[in-house]
């Protein structure tokens, strides 16, 4: 008796320390925010006048 | 085992707490029924009916934020600048066979890759040039230029080998690095055969060639400008429509734009720089970095100041409702002017800066909450719909003056345009009977005396 009552005092607990320990789904949260605060793309790939170089002849 | 056992149910609830704790987010979605069974204690309240008629600030955050454009105007400026594919490839006057070239590349490679490949022919060509003058000038000298001729060789056949719809980054990179071989070789064969009193003279046979063959070489520095400027430009537009897009995503929220508009403006202003030629490449890479950043920022705080304002407005509406009570004889609850004091310090610590968009959203939520519990009040409810009725009028009529105000506007601008070509009229009817500009029949317009 004595017994079942440890073993089920022990799955209690590794449950709720599952629980507790669970992100909860913040990870989800925080990239949907991330997303929301995307506005535009900070570096835009704009080709310059010289991108391209070989060297002088002379 | 007794004690085993009372040691175990002792760090259940230990576990238990904690994670009762982690689960207490502040930024949660509010449960008013909890906090109205929290708040129970009474309050001598004679002092805080007071602080609410003193108390102005809420009050004049909302009167404010209602005075407020909502920034519509700014987002219709901008989109109205956004130029098409289409519209972008007939400014910059691209042929049917360019279209078709870079269509084929788009398919393939990409414009970007394009742009540079168009920009690596457009190098082969110029080095090309600027060898056979040298090489030229050599041989004038009576020297062995042989060897010379061998290597610009090897150039030439690298530049047969390009396909600007084809290349790919990588091979583009092989091709540099083995023209920058070739040509360094022949700088270094070249030096060994002029001594360096005869630069300038080279530096002249160049110019002469280059004027040769002017006609070919501007093709293709020509047609390097339009592919690099179809990808600039239809980039920087894509990315100014996601902005302008963005913004109206705010408004769609209920939000006004208020600064963000601002930066909205800075950032299709370096969009039309770049068009005009007034920015480099490079410069509106940065500015454009620069100011994405400021627009992400300005967001953040419009949307912490709109539900900040929200917020105040309906506090506003309850002050006012409880002021209305009390002159009116009536008893107001204790308890719901102690909340509203208590709303009013929470909405003035919500500023700007200070949290999050995301963060401003989840408060105001709560906030929110208890602000319409406190209006469902018996005493001050209905009058809390009167202002409100009474709110909708004024800015009805307030909107009523603003479209009036345009269409006036609208009118003087019309009555100048209406000027200027009567003045025109006057000039060519004047010209074209061979006098001077009739400067009298001018005034006379502009005076009115002529319709």
């Amino acid at each position: 008796m004595k017994i079942a009552t440890l073993i089920i005092c022990l799955l209690l607990l590794s449950s709720m320390f599952i629980v507790s320990c669970a992100p909860a789904g913040e990870d989800t949260e925080e990239e949907a925010d991330t997303a929301a605060e995307e506005v535009a793309d900070e570096d835009i790939d704009l080709v310059g006048e010289d991108e391209v170089d070989i060297g002088e002849l002379i | 085992m007794k004690k085993i056992l009372a040691m175990l149910i002792g760090l259940m609830f230990l576990f238990s707490a904690f994670a009762v704790a982690e689960d207490a987010d502040p930024t949660a979605e509010p449960v008013p029924t909890l906090y109205e069974d929290v708040e129970t204690e009474e309050e001598d309240t004679s002092e805080e009916v007071e602080t609410i008629e003193e108390s102005s600030d809420v009050e004049e955050v909302a009167e404010e934020y209602e005075d407020l454009d909502e920034g519509d105007e700014v987002v219709e400026e901008v989109e109205e600048d956004l130029e098409t594919d289409e519209e972008i490839e007939e400014d910059l006057e691209i042929t049917e066979e360019e279209a078709e070239e870079i269509e084929e590349a788009e398919e393939n490679v990409g414009l970007k890759q394009y742009a540079v490949n168009v920009q690596l022919r457009h190098r082969y060509q110029f080095a090309l040039n600027q060898g056979q003058a040298i090489i030229d000038y050599v041989t004038e000298q009576g020297e062995d230029a042989s060897e010379l001729e061998s290597i610009l060789e090897e150039l030439k056949t690298l530049n047969d080998g390009v396909d600007v719809t084809e290349m790919t980054d990588e091979e583009l990179q092989d091709h540099v690095e083995k023209a920058k071989e070739i040509v360094a070789r022949f700088k270094e064969k070249a030096h060994e055969l002029v001594d360096e009193e005869d630069l300038p003279a080279i530096r002249n046979k160049i110019k002469a060639y280059e004027m040769k063959n002017r006609k070919k070489l501007e093709l293709i520095k020509k047609k390097a400008m339009k592919a690099r400027e179809l990808h600039n430009r239809k980039l920087l537009a894509r990315q100014m429509r996601k902005v302008a897009e963005d913004a109206r995503q705010l408004r769609k929220d209920g939000q006004k734009l208020m600064n963000t508009a601002e930066r909205l403006r800075d950032l299709n202003r370096v969009k039309n720089a770049y068009k005009n030629g007034d920015m480099s490449a490079e410069q509106a890479r940065e500015q454009w970095k620069n100011q994405v950043r400021e627009y992400r920022d300005e967001k953040q705080n419009t949307v912490v100041t709109n539900e900040r304002a929200k917020l105040a407005i309906a506090a506003a509406r309850i002050t006012q409702a409880i002021r209305q009570a009390k002159a009116a004889g009536k008893e107001v609850p204790p308890e719901l002017v102690s909340k509203l004091r208590e709303v009013n310090k929470q909405i003035e610590d919500f500023k700007a800066g200070k949290i999050t968009a995301r963060e401003a959203v989840a408060k105001a939520a709560t906030i929110r909450s208890r602000l319409s519990n406190m209006e469902n009040n018996e005493q001050i409810k209905q009058r809390i719909q009167n202002i409100i009725q009474a709110r909708q009028q004024i800015a009805e009529q307030r909107q009523v003056i603003k479209d009036e105000t345009a269409g006036i506007k609208q009118d003087v601008r019309q009555i100048e345009a209406d000027r200027v070509d009567a003045r025109r009229a006057a000039a060519t009817t004047d010209t074209a009977a061979g006098n001077a500009p009739a400067t009298d029949a001018t005034t006379a317009v502009e005076a009115g005396d002529i319709e």
